[in-house]
C-alpha cells in the first residue's frame, strides 16, 4: 500500500509522509485530473490543432508583445519578470492537448527571454535559456549564437568557440557566427600568450 | 571369469600422467598470457621514456604517494612482488620434478608384462629358426631334470623360468597361444583387469596411508577440481570484456539509461557513480558512501593520517581503469557528454583539483607549490599555462604565490606538458581522392605534440604532411601510426600514484568524433598513445624554424560507413588528455561526400541517427497523427526559421524525452 | 615374482535381460527430465529475485489502488491515473526501444553481463505487455476509447517530459553559476 489518501470533496490525493517519488507523482496526477474534471468530454480528445485553447495563446502572444516592447525601451528586468510569467501560463496547459504547439508557443518566451538576459547581463541566465532552446530546437544556429555568446561573457572561450563552430555547422555561411568566431578564436590565443 | 583387481598405482605410473596434464592445462595458457603481458609492456617501452618533471615539491602525501607510485613498477621488486610470476616458477619446476619422475619410472619395467622376445632374449625380427635354436639351448640349461644340486629355492626359480621359456616359445610358434597373445597380451589368454586409479603411493603404503585419506583425496579430485573450473569460469563471467565487474558495468548502464537529462553532469556526478563500483568496494571493504568521501577528499585536497591516505590513494588509483570502462559504455550509448565529463572527471581526481568556483585558473592549480587555489592572485589575468610561460619569473611568483625561488621551477613544468596543434585533418578512404558514399573512411590529422611555452606557427615542410601511398599504406593505413613510440605522457601529478594497473588508462589523450548534428558521438572513443614527445625539448627558434619538429600521424578508423548520399557531414574532433588539465584541443571537421564517376547507393548510413527510425516509427504508431505547427507567432527574432524546424526536430524533443529519467 | 595364474576358462556370455536397456533408457530420460524440471525451477526462481530493470512503477501502482479504494474516487480521477499508469508505460516502452541497439551492441562487445542483458529483455516484455494491458483497461471505462487512449497518453509523456526540463531551468542555473564562478576579477575585456 501506498501512503496517499483521497479526498472526496476536493478530488485530489494526498501524500501521508516524506516521500519526494511519491509526492512528484500524486501532484503529477492531481494536475492532470484537474484538467481533466476541468474539460466537459468524458474523456481527453486526442491532441489536435481545435482543441489547443486558443484564449490562453491569445493572452500569452499579448504578454509577449507587451515584454518586446519593454525590452525596446530598455527596461529588461520587467521584461524578463512578463516572459517568465509568460513561460509559466503556459507551463499550466493541460498535458494532454497538443505537445508540439506547446513546445513552439513555450520557445517564443525562451528565445525572448535569454535575449532580454543577455541584454540585461545576466549570462547564466541567458546560457541556461540557450541551453534549452539548444536541447529542443537543435539546428537552429541563432541559437549556438545566443549559447556562444553567453559563454564567452563567462570567459568559458573554448566552449563559445565550439558553440559557434557547431552553429556554422549548420549555416556554413552564417556572417554573424563567422564574427563571432573570429572574435572568439583571437581572444583564446590571446589567454595562451601565443605570439 | 578374469579376477578384478583395483590396482592403487603402487610403481606410481598414471598418477605422474595425471598431475603432469594438471599443471599443463594451468601453466600453459598462464605462460603465454603472462609472456605476452611483459612483451606488450617492453615493446611499449615506458621504462624507457617516461619524462621526469625536475621538481623538487613534494606533497603533503608525498611518502603515500610514491609508496604506491610503480609498485609493481621497476627493477627486482617488479620480479618478486609479481605473484604470478612465483605461480609459473613454482609450477614449471613441479611440471619438471614430475617429468623426471616420470622419465625415471619408466625405464622399471612391470615384470607382469610377457614379452616372449625378452624371455628368450633374442631380438624381435628373429626367424622361426633362431626362435627353435635359441630355446631348444635355454630349455636344456633350465631343465628341472637338471636340478640335482640346488635348494628349493632356487629350484622354484628355475621351474619358473622353465614355464616361461615354453610359454614364449609357444607365444612365437604355437598357433592358439600366438592368437592368445595377440588378443590379450598373454598366452593364457585373458589376465585379470586391472582398474588403474591414479593415487600416489604413498597414500597407500607408509604412514599416510588409511581410508580417508583415499576419500580426501577422491574428493579432491572429484569436487575441488570440478569446483576450482567452475570458480575460475564463473571469474571469467563476472568480469566483461573490459575487465569491469559486471555488476559496476550494470550500474553505470543502468545509470546511463535511467538518468535524468534535466539535470547536471559535473565531476561530483561522476564520482558518486565511480563509488558504487565493485572494484572499489572488494578492494577496500569499504562501503559506497566512504569511498564517495575518500575520492571527494581527493578532489579537495584532504589529507588524512598515513593509514588512511594510503587507503584513499589506493582507490583513487583504481579510478582510471573504471572511467575507461564508463566511458566504454557511455561510448556505446553514443552519450558524448557523459563521456567528456567522466574524462574530466579523471583529471581532477589525478590533479587533485576541484574546478568549481575557479573554473578560470584550474590549469594553474595542477603545477606544484600551488597547494590552494587562495595562493592564486585574484588580479593577475592569467588562466592558462602557455600565458604562464611567457611573464617574467617574478610575476609568476606573484601570480601563484609561490616564493620567487620555486618560479623556475613551475616555468619548467609548465612548459613540460604536452599539448597538441594540429596542422592537418581529414576524412581519407584509402586508394581515393575523394570520400566517396558507403565506404570505410578513417580520418587522418598531421599534429604537433609540443611545450606550451612554443608559440605561433612552425614552419613545417608539406612534404611531412603528406602520405605517400604505397602498396604497403594501402594494405594497412594504420601502419604508420603503429611504427611511432608510445607516448609517455604519464601524469606526474604529486598527487596521484601512477602504477603498472593504471598507467595504460592515463596516458596520453582520449580521441572523441561528435556530430555536430545532433552532438552525439559518431564511433567508440579511441585514445591517442603513439608519436613524438621530442618537439618538448625545442627552442622558440628551432620550433618555429620546423626543421626539427617532429610530426605526429594520428589515425581514426571509422567503425561505420560513410553516409550513402553525397553532402556536407559536419564533425567536431575532440582530444582530451587523460591526466592534465589544459591540454585538450577541438576541431571541426567536414565529411565531403562526393559521388566517385560511377556509384550505386544502398544501404542506411548509421552515424547520423541511427534510432531515428525505429523511434519515429515507434512513435507514429503510437502517436497515430503529426500536428501542424501553431501560425500565429509573434517572434522579434528567429520564429518563423524555428517554425519551419519544427517538424525536422521533432525526434530530437523525443530523444530529449525519452532520456528523461526518475525523478528523484 | 610370482608366477601368473593361469586363467584360460571361456568367459560365458551373460545373459542380459529385455529390461535392462529399457531400465537404463528410463534411467537416462528420468534423470534429463529431473534436471530440466531443477533447470526451469531455478530459472524461474532466478528471474523471480531479478533486480528490477526500472525503479518501481509508481502512476501504475497509484493507479491500482486507487481503483480498489472504497469509497471509489471519481471516474474522471481514475482516468487521469490510467492516463499517467499509460504515460509513463509509454515513457518506458520508449526508453526501451531507444536503447535495444546500444544493449544489444555492449552485450556482443561483452562489455555488459547476462544477468543485465535478461533484466532488459525481461523489463521489454514486462512493457509489451504493460501496453496490452493498459489498451483493454481503456475500453472498460468506455467503449471505442482505445485508440485515441495512446495518443493522450503519449502527449501526457512529452508534455510532462518538457515540463521537467523547463522547471529544471532555476535548479541547474543555480548549480552552474556556483560551479562555473570565476576565482579571478572580471577583466573589463570580458564584459564590454
Amino acid at each position: 500500500m501506498l501512503p496517499f489518501s483521497y479526498d472526496v470533496s476536493s478530488k485530489k490525493l494526498k501524500v501521508t509522509g516524506d516521500y519526494a517519488d511519491l509526492e512528484y507523482d500524486i501532484q503529477q496526477l492531481n494536475t492532470l485530473s484537474g484538467e481533466i474534471l476541468a474539460n466537459k468530454a468524458d474523456v481527453p480528445s486526442p491532441p489536435s490543432k481545435e482543441s489547443f485553447d486558443k484564449k490562453l495563446s491569445h493572452m500569452a502572444q499579448k504578454l509577449h508583445e507587451s515584454a518586446v516592447s519593454n525590452i525596446k525601451t530598455g527596461k529588461y528586468p520587467e521584461a524578463i519578470k512578463l516572459l517568465t510569467t509568460g513561460l509559466e501560463m503556459v507551463n499550466r496547459r493541460p498535458k494532454y492537448e497538443s505537445f508540439q504547439m506547446t513546445l513552439s508557443e513555450m520557445t517564443i518566451f525562451i528565445v525572448t527571454r535569454a535575449d532580454a538576459y543577455m541584454m540585461n547581463g545576466d549570462f547564466e541566465g541567458a546560457f541556461n535559456d540557450a541551453d534549452l532552446l539548444v536541447t529542443l530546437l537543435p539546428s537552429i544556429p541563432d541559437n549556438y549564437i545566443r549559447r556562444g555568446v553567453a559563454l564567452f561573457k563567462m570567459g568559458r572561450y573554448v566552449d563559445a568557440k565550439n558553440n559557434f563552430e557547431r552553429g556554422l555547422s549548420f549555416d556554413p555561411d552564417n556572417a554573424k557566427l563567422k564574427k563571432e568566431l573570429d572574435f572568439v578564436l583571437k581572444k583564446i590565443d590571446e589567454e595562451n600568450g601565443e605570439l | 571369469m578374469a579376477r578384478v583387481e583395483y590396482d592403487y598405482d603402487e610403481s606410481a605410473e598414471t598418477w605422474p600422467y595425471f598431475v603432469i596434464t594438471l599443471l599443463a592445462v594451468v601453466l600453459v595458457p598462464t605462460t603465454i598470457s603472462y609472456v605476452s603481458k611483459i612483451w606488450s609492456r617492453s615493446s611499449s617501452g615506458r621504462k624507457a621514456q617516461v619524462k621526469k618533471y625536475a621538481t623538487s615539491f613534494k606533497a603533503s602525501n608525498h611518502d603515500q604517494v610514491s609508496q604506491l607510485t610503480g609498485s609493481k613498477g621497476s627493477g627486482n621488486y617488479f620480479l618478486f612482488s609479481d605473484k604470478t610470476l612465483v605461480f609459473l616458477i613454482v609450477g614449471w619446476s613441479l611440471f619438471l620434478y614430475v617429468g623426471y619422475v616420470i622419465h625415471t619410472t619408466e625405464l622399471v619395467a612391470d615384470a607382469n608384462v610377457f614379452d616372449p622376445w625378452e624371455i628368450l632374449n633374442i631380438d624381435s625380427s628373429a626367424t622361426e629358426k633362431q626362435i627353435k635354436s635359441v630355446y631348444r639351448k635355454l630349455s636344456l640349461k633350465f631343465h628341472p631334470d637338471k636340478l640335482g644340486s640346488l635348494s628349493d629355492e632356487e629350484k622354484e626359480d628355475v621351474e619358473t623360468k622353465f614355464v616361461l621359456i615354453n610359454k614364449a616359445y609357444k607365444a612365437l610358434t604355437d598357433e592358439i597361444t600366438k592368437e592368445n597373445f595377440l588378443k590379450y597380451g598373454h598366452p593364457d589368454g585373458p589376465q585379470s583387469v586391472t582398474h588403474g586409479i591414479a593415487l600416489p603411493k604413498f597414500l597407500v603404503d607408509g604412514k599416510l596411508a588409511s581410508p580417508v585419506l583415499v576419500v580426501i583425496y577422491i574428493s579432491m579430485i572429484a569436487i575441488a577440481l570440478p569446483f576450482v573450473v567452475a570458480k575460475w569460469w564463473d571469474n571469467v563471467r563476472s568480469h566483461t570484456r573490459h575487465g569491469l565487474h559486471i555488476k559496476t558495468a550494470a550500474a553505470f548502464s543502468s545509470y546511463i539509461i535511467n538518468n535524468n537529462p534535466a539535470k547536471l553532469i559535473n565531476t561530483e556526478t561522476i564520482i558518486e557513480l565511480i563509488s558504487k563500483a565493485e572494484e572499489l568496494k572488494s578492494a577496500t571493504n569499504l562501503s559506497s558512501e566512504e569511498i564517495e568521501e575518500l575520492l571527494l577528499a581527493q578532489l579537495n585536497r584532504v589529507f588524512f593520517d598515513s593509514k588512511k591516505e594510503l587507503q584513499k590513494l589506493k582507490v583513487v588509483s583504481l579510478v582510471p581503469k573504471l572511467i575507461n570502462g564508463l566511458v566504454d559504455i557511455a561510448a556505446t550509448f553514443r552519450n558524448s557528454e557523459l563521456c567528456v565529463k567522466a574524462i574530466e572527471a579523471q583529471r581532477y581526481l589525478i590533479q587533485a583539483v576541484n574546478p568549481t568556483g575557479c573554473s578560470d585558473i584550474e590549469q594553474l592549480l595542477q603545477l606544484p607549490f600551488v597547494e590552494k587555489k587562495e595562493q592564486v592572485s585574484k588580479k593577475i589575468p592569467v588562466h592558462t599555462l602557455g600565458k604562464l610561460t611567457t611573464i617574467s619569473d617574478g610575476e609568476i611568483a606573484d601570480l601563484v604565490g609561490i616564493d620567487k625561488k620555486n618560479a623556475a621551477e613551475v616555468r619548467s613544468v609548465a612548459s613540460s606538458i604536452p599539448v597538441i596543434k594540429v596542422l592537418k585533418a581529414e576524412f581519407k578512404i584509402p586508394g581515393e581522392s575523394v570520400v566517396t558514399p558507403q565506404s570505410n573512411a578513417h580520418i587522418v590529422v598531421k599534429l604537433l605534440i609540443k611545450s606550451p611555452a612554443q608559440k605561433g606557427q612552425a614552419k613545417v615542410d608539406d612534404e611531412k604532411l603528406e602520405e605517400k601511398e604505397t602498396f604497403e599504406s594501402l594494405r594497412d593505413p594504420f601502419s604508420i601510426v603503429q611504427d611511432q613510440p608510445v607516448l609517455a605522457c604519464l601524469p606526474e601529478s604529486p598527487y596521484f600514484p601512477v602504477t603498472v594497473e593504471n598507467s595504460e588508462y592515463v596516458n596520453g589523450w582520449a580521441v572523441l568524433l561528435t556530430v555536430q548534428r545532433d552532438g552525439k558521438l559518431a564511433d567508440s572513443v579511441d585514445l591517442l598513445t603513439r608519436g613524438s614527445l621530442s618537439n618538448l625539448e625545442l627552442s622558440q627558434k628551432a620550433y618555429s624554424d620546423g626543421e626539427e619538429v617532429q610530426v605526429t600521424t594520428y589515425k581514426l578508423k571509422l567503425n561505420s560507413p560513410t553516409p550513402p548520399t553525397p553532402g556536407d557531414y559536419h564533425f567536431k574532433l575532440s582530444f582530451k588528455s587523460l591526466s592534465y588539465l589544459g591540454s585538450d584541443l577541438d576541431i571541426p571537421l567536414v565529411m565531403k561526400v562526393q559521388e566517385p564517376p560511377k556509384v550505386e547507393d544502398a544501404g542506411v548510413y548509421d552515424i547520423e541517427d541511427p534510432e531515428e527510425d525505429s523511434i519515429a516509427g515507434a512513435m507514429a504508431t503510437l502517436r497515430g497523427e503529426k500536428v501542424k505547427t501553431a501560425d500565429d507567432d509573434d517572434d522579434d527574432s528567429a520564429s518563423d526559421e524555428e517554425d519551419l524546424e519544427i517538424e525536422s526536430d521533432f525526434t530530437d524533443i523525443n530523444t530529449d524525452t525519452e532520456d528523461e529519467g526518475e525523478d528523484k | 615374482m610370482a608366477e601368473e595364474e593361469p586363467i584360460i576358462e571361456d568367459m560365458p556370455l551373460q545373459k542380459i535381460s529385455v529390461f535392462t536397456p529399457i531400465i537404463y533408457v528410463s534411467i537416462v530420460i528420468g534423470a534429463l527430465i529431473l534436471f530440466s524440471i531443477f533447470y526451469r525451477r531455478k530459472r524461474i526462481a532466478k528471474l523471480q529475485v531479478m533486480k528490477p530493470f526500472f525503479p518501481p512503477d509508481l502512476p501504475k501502482e497509484i493507479y491500482l489502488q486507487l481503483k480498489d479504494q472504497d469509497p471509489k474516487p471519481d471516474e474522471k480521477v481514475l482516468k487521469a491515473a490510467l492516463i499517467r499508469r499509460g504515460a509513463e508505460a509509454i515513457r518506458r516502452l520508449l526508453k526501451l526501444r531507444e536503447n535495444n541497439q546500444y544493449i544489444t551492441l555492449l552485450y556482443q562487445k561483452g562489455s555488459i553481463g547476462d544477468e543485465f542483458f535478461d533484466r532488459f529483455k525481461l523489463a521489454l516484455k514486462i512493457q509489451e505487455l504493460e501496453i496490452q494491458e493498459l489498451v483493454q483497461e481503456a475500453e472498460t471505462y468506455k467503449q471505442g476509447w482505445a485508440p485515441t487512449f495512446m495518443p493522450v497518453c503519449q502527449e501526457v509523456t512529452l508534455n510532462e517530459a518538457l515540463r521537467r526540463r523547463v522547471n529544471a531551468i532555476e535548479d541547474r542555473k543555480e548549480q552552474l553559476a556556483k560551479e562555473w564562478e570565476l576565482y579571478q576579477e572580471i577583466e573589463a575585456s570580458i564584459t564590454n
